[in-house]
């Protein structure tokens, strides 16, 4: 009587805290193994969750293998993908536990042939994941026959399962690609992402499977879900990098290149036409370009449908539609594009409005990696990458990093952003850090900048209150910005050596002193009439520090330095002055 | 692509672990568990770790890791939004979309593996989409086993396979309602000498929808362009000069923004109409950013004095510029003091005042802030003495506060448009709140 009230009462507790006391319960296997014996499957499933638990601890529990294993043809499907989950996790454990996954995959094959398509793809799924090589050919056949399941759900599910056996075994390499090429053909975006990210995973460099769907893809890219997107424009950029001419030195060749024969080996597929059209029809409310696709679909007679997509100068298919689309069309510019190329631009910017920041920084890639240099792309693109500056944390890091490569390349497009770069005082130093190098990259370039205030005297002035940040190394890395930019200005040279003096008088930490004469000591060389004020009061400087007073001059750069600046301007400081000078610090010289 | 995915919580344990590949060793694992979470530095380390060939990339969701790994060269935004998606799914399958926390993840372990599952597939980031996610999710108290009705599977499949995932078909609600609220944060940094830095807002329309079948909705802002386009077709198409109330509108020139999935991208790229067939329930239409133009909610002019080296005294004039018929909730001013601060003497007209020198700082706290008003806050600070002299840094003074129905650009929304063959009437609940984001001033 009291038992039952207990183990009631144990029951309800149990129901109010879900399932976390499967990971304190002290139960043993040998228990567990009673309760996966037994025939009810509330059993089993305790059973399940407990090993569960004890897995995600990080426990080994391969031992109890064949005991799940048994399982598998468990009619409960919250059984069976507890039991799937295990199968994945342990089946290439031991050569014991592959021997028994073995036994499992009949109960796969059934699964397979199930009216239900997500029993099928379940199926599949865990099957491709066990990772046993001995069972590759029955994989194999499994994803060759889901291929060409009706459901795209299911053919999606094939398709990723192409890099698991690649993975497992390299030999099946050309099977694959007879696979992979087949899905590319697919009309559902949902397929197409995946199969992509097979192409990209197991043949990125056949892009003979690309040819035929090129335009295909470029017009199906903003219907394939977010993540096929990012891998979709990374495919993408590889081609347009081995197929296209840069558009940004191509404009002296072209005029011979237009005469050239295109390379081509028409394919011929009549149904690829029939899908695009199918696509139209569904699209309805969300096909960006409906009147323009629905006529271009018309004007493709079959047998020309989107060859190698080289030089296509002899259809004129797309050239109609091309009209008055978007707006972005005259931003992509540059008369001298590849039709093809054009496209590909063309379908890939509005993706930079998206709410994904990994199709954001992809779009930006493909643009500054394949796109034509114009004032309107590389705004548009900055603004994007600005915006997702903005968001999280993690990102940031990510996103500066991009910038900073872009910008090193072509600091015009980050200029008029330049604010959005600065240091806020939260920001930690391995943000921090990126920011001042966009910052200087910026400054550095805008030589002949016309606008007012010049962006580097901008820079320079908020340089200035980063000097007096708390992080001293933060302080010293502006201030060696700072006298990079100056090197480049010859405006800025004089108020900024007479910054860097200041700051080295002021300060009392040895990193900001060291940075800021190694600045004065880089600066002082370049300008042309110098009073030698600022050498003076180095030297004075030294002078303390050989004489054992705290001057900061502690560092060996520091010193070198000024040993460098005395030498160069021993008038300045004065000719009785210097020779004294450094008999003091050959005196120092104990080691020679 | 993702090699595994981890959630690790502060004390370094892994509480769950899914691996999609085989490539990452256990002992890279142990040695990112070692040498970074467990160090309880994360907050200086940036949130990319190579290690041993294995890059880790994680965040940080209330007192747990979210860890993935991976040996190839991926798009490291893919990943960092995928974890975050993942902190999304949790909560809505968890907590009703409050932050989740380690004992609702041991709680619903089960269903944490099967969506780990779902979600990604040989670490390629598979269906994210919370409702979709929703049907065929089973091991959630069992509410929908695969052994549903016909009916139902046909539905499944044809969201899952159609060209529109967020939405299924057959939605019915009695009442057809659409809440917009417009968040808005402010972001400012201004020099001690009342010169703007740096200004902008950053906004988001959150929508909360609930309609009968699928409708498609036209959305409008008092955006600049769309605006003069409008007045222009109205000029040339009834010859009249536009009238003295259209000339006193005020237009915002969104920045930039970026939208919800289910935003016709092509249509807006054309001429800037925002239309779509929205997922039912809540989900952020879009974000946009403004920087010019910005009603600044508060202004503060501070004035510090360093008087010797033991004494220094601060003043700031702050002044709410929004009506008088509105208030500003939980305002606090975080004004900085030395770090070698003894005692410090405030004065404030009201609200509550005092110093915390673990943030090194006078903070004041205001309840509510009338707007039209102007409030003078004084403090004088006593230092003591310290045997290294110091130069202060003066780090800048930061403000937070939350206004409702005032939006620092002045955006507004014109109208939303419901259209549906059946014709049914919607109601529409517009909702403005602004908040300070980074509001700073140099002192």
């Amino acid at each position: 009587m009291t038992t039952s009230v207990a183990t009631a009462m144990q029951n309800k507790v149990n129901a109010l805290q879900g399932e976390a006391h499967f990971f304190e319960d002290s139960l043993s296997p040998a228990k567990v193994k009673e309760y996966l014996a037994r025939t009810k499957e509330s059993d089993k499933l305790k059973g399940m969750k407990w090993l569960l638990a004890m897995v995600s601890k990080g426990k080994d529990m391969s031992e109890l293998f064949s005991d799940v294993v048994k399982n598998v043809v468990v009619k409960s499907v919250e059984v069976k993908k507890m039991v799937y989950i295990f199968l994945v996790h342990y089946a290439d454990a031991s050569p014991t536990c592959r021997e028994l996954a073995l036994l499992s995959i009949n109960s796969f094959q059934k699964d397979l042939a199930a009216s239900n398509q997500l029993i099928r793809a379940l199926a599949l799924r865990v099957m491709t994941s066990i990772r046993v090589p001995d069972i590759i050919q029955i994989q194999l056949l499994a994803v060759r026959k889901c291929a060409s399941d009706n459901s795209p759900y299911v053919r999606k599910c094939a398709a990723t399962a192409i890099p698991k056996i690649y993975a497992l075994d390299k030999e099946q390499g050309p099977e694959l690609h007879r696979i992979i090429e087949k899905l590319l053909k697919d009309g559902s975006t949902m397929v197409l992402g995946s199969a992509v990210a097979a192409f990209a995973e197991v043949c990125p460099k056949m892009y003979a499977l690309i040819h035929p769907v090129f335009r295909k893809l470029c017009h199906l890219l903003a219907d394939i879900d977010e993540w096929g997107q990012i891998i979709l424009l990374n495919v993408l950029a590889f081609y347009v990098r081995n197929h296209f001419t840069d558009p940004n030195r191509m404009k002296a060749k072209l005029s011979s290149d237009r005469n050239s024969v295109p390379i081509s080996t028409p394919t011929v597929q009549t149904n690829q036409v029939k899908r695009t059209k199918r696509r139209v029809l569904k699209k309805a409310f969300y096909s960006d370009e409906e009147d323009e696709s629905v006529s271009e679909d018309e004007e493709i007679p079959p047998t020309v449908t989107p060859a190698v997509p080289f030089k296509s100068s002899t259809f004129n298919g797309i050239g109609q539609s091309e009209g008055g689309i978007m707006a972005s069309e005259q931003d992509i510019g540059s008369a001298n594009l590849d039709e093809d190329h054009r496209l590909v631009l063309r379908v890939s910017l509005p993706l930079l409005k998206s709410r994904n920041c990994g199709v954001v920084l992809a779009v930006c890639a493909f643009h500054f990696n394949c796109g034509t240099i114009t004032d309107a792309v590389e705004q548009q693109l900055a603004k994007a990458l600005v915006r997702i500056l903005k968001s999280k944390r993690e990102l940031q890091f990510s996103v500066l990093g991009a910038i900073r490569s872009m910008s090193a390349q072509r600091p015009k497009m980050f200029e008029p952003y330049l604010k959005d770069f600065f240091v806020k005082g939260t920001d930690p130093l391995f943000v921090s850090s990126i920011k001042l190098d966009i910052l200087c990259n910026i400054a550095t370039s805008s030589k002949w900048d016309m606008a007012t205030p010049p962006s580097w005297s901008v820079v320079l002035s908020e340089f200035q209150s980063y000097t007096r940040h708390g992080n001293k190394k933060f302080a010293s890395r502006s201030i060696r910005s700072a006298t990079q930019i100056a090197a480049v200005h010859a405006d800025a040279l004089a108020p900024t050596i007479h910054a860097l003096a200041t700051i080295m008088l002021s300060s009392s930490d040895n990193y900001v002193i060291e940075a800021s004469i190694e600045g004065l000591c880089h600066l002082l060389r370049r300008r042309e009439q110098c009073d030698g004020r600022e050498v003076v009061i180095i030297a004075q400087k030294l002078a303390n520090s050989l004489n054992g007073k705290k001057s900061g001059f502690e560092s060996e750069r520091a010193k070198a330095c000024a040993v460098y600046l005395i030498g160069e301007f021993f008038e300045e400081v004065g000719v009785d002055v210097v020779p004294d000078l450094v008999r003091m610090l050959a005196k120092k010289f104990h080691s020679f | 692509m993702i090699s595994a995915v981890y959630i690790i919580n502060l004390k370094g344990e892994i509480v769950i672990s899914r691996l999609y590949r085989d490539d990452v060793k256990k002992s890279t694992v142990d040695l990112f568990l070692r040498d970074v979470i467990a160090r309880k530095e994360t907050g200086s380390l940036p949130p990319i770790h190579l290690i041993n060939g294995s890059s880790f990339m994680y965040i940080r969701h209330s007192n747990l890791y979210l860890v993935a790994a991976t040996r190839c060269n991926v798009n490291p935004l893919l990943v960092f939004e995928y974890l975050n998606q993942t902190v999304r799914i949790y909560s809505a399958f968890f907590t009703s979309r409050k932050p989740f926390e380690e004992k609702h993840l041991r709680k619903n372990m089960t269903l944490v593996y099967e969506l780990m599952d779902e979600c990604m597939d040989n670490g390629y980031p598979q269906i994210t989409a919370i409702d979709v996610l929703n049907t065929y999710i089973n091991l959630a108290g069992g509410t929908k086993a695969l052994e549903s009705d016909p009916y139902e599977r046909g539905q499944l499949t044809s969201q899952i396979t159609g060209a529109i995932d967020w939405r299924r078909e057959g939605i019915r609600h009695r009442k057809n309602e659409v809440y917009i609220d417009v968040y808005e944060n402010v972001n400012l940094l201004m020099s001690s000498t009342g010169q703007i830095l740096r200004n902008e807002v950053d906004g988001k329309v959150i929508m909360r929808t609930y309609l009968t079948g699928m409708p498609e909705c036209k959305f409008g802002l008092n955006d600049k362009l769309i605006m003069e386009k409008e007045d222009q077709e109205k000029q040339s198409s009834s010859g009249e000069i536009t009238n003295l109330q259209d000339q006193n509108r005020k237009n915002v020139e969104l920045d930039d923004c970026s939208f919800h999935r289910c935003v016709r991208l092509g249509k807006f790229d054309v001429d800037r109409t925002i239309t779509f067939i929205p997922p039912d329930g809540e989900f952020e239409l879009m974000r946009y950013r403004i920087s010019e133009n910005i009603n600044l909610p508060f202004k503060i002019v501070p004035a510090v004095q360093e008087e010797g080296k033991s004494r220094v005294s601060i003043t700031l004039r702050c002044s709410a510029r929004f009506s008088y018929k509105m208030f500003a909730d939980n305002v606090i001013i975080k004004v900085p003091v030395p770090p070698n601060t003894a005692r410090c003497k405030n004065r404030v007209p009201f609200g509550r005042v005092k110093y915390e020198p673990e943030k090194k700082a006078v903070v004041w706290r205001i309840k509510r802030f009338a707007g039209n008003t102007e409030a003078l806050f004084s403090a004088e600070v006593e230092l003591t003495p310290s045997v290294r002299e110091r130069v202060w840094s003066r780090p800048p003074v930061t403000v937070e506060f939350l206004v409702n129905m005032y939006t620092a650009s002045g955006v507004h929304v014109r109208f939303l448009r419901v259209y549906d063959k059946s014709g049914y009437q919607t109601n529409r609940w517009v909702r403005y709140i602004t908040r300070a984001g980074h509001y700073q001033i140099r002192i």
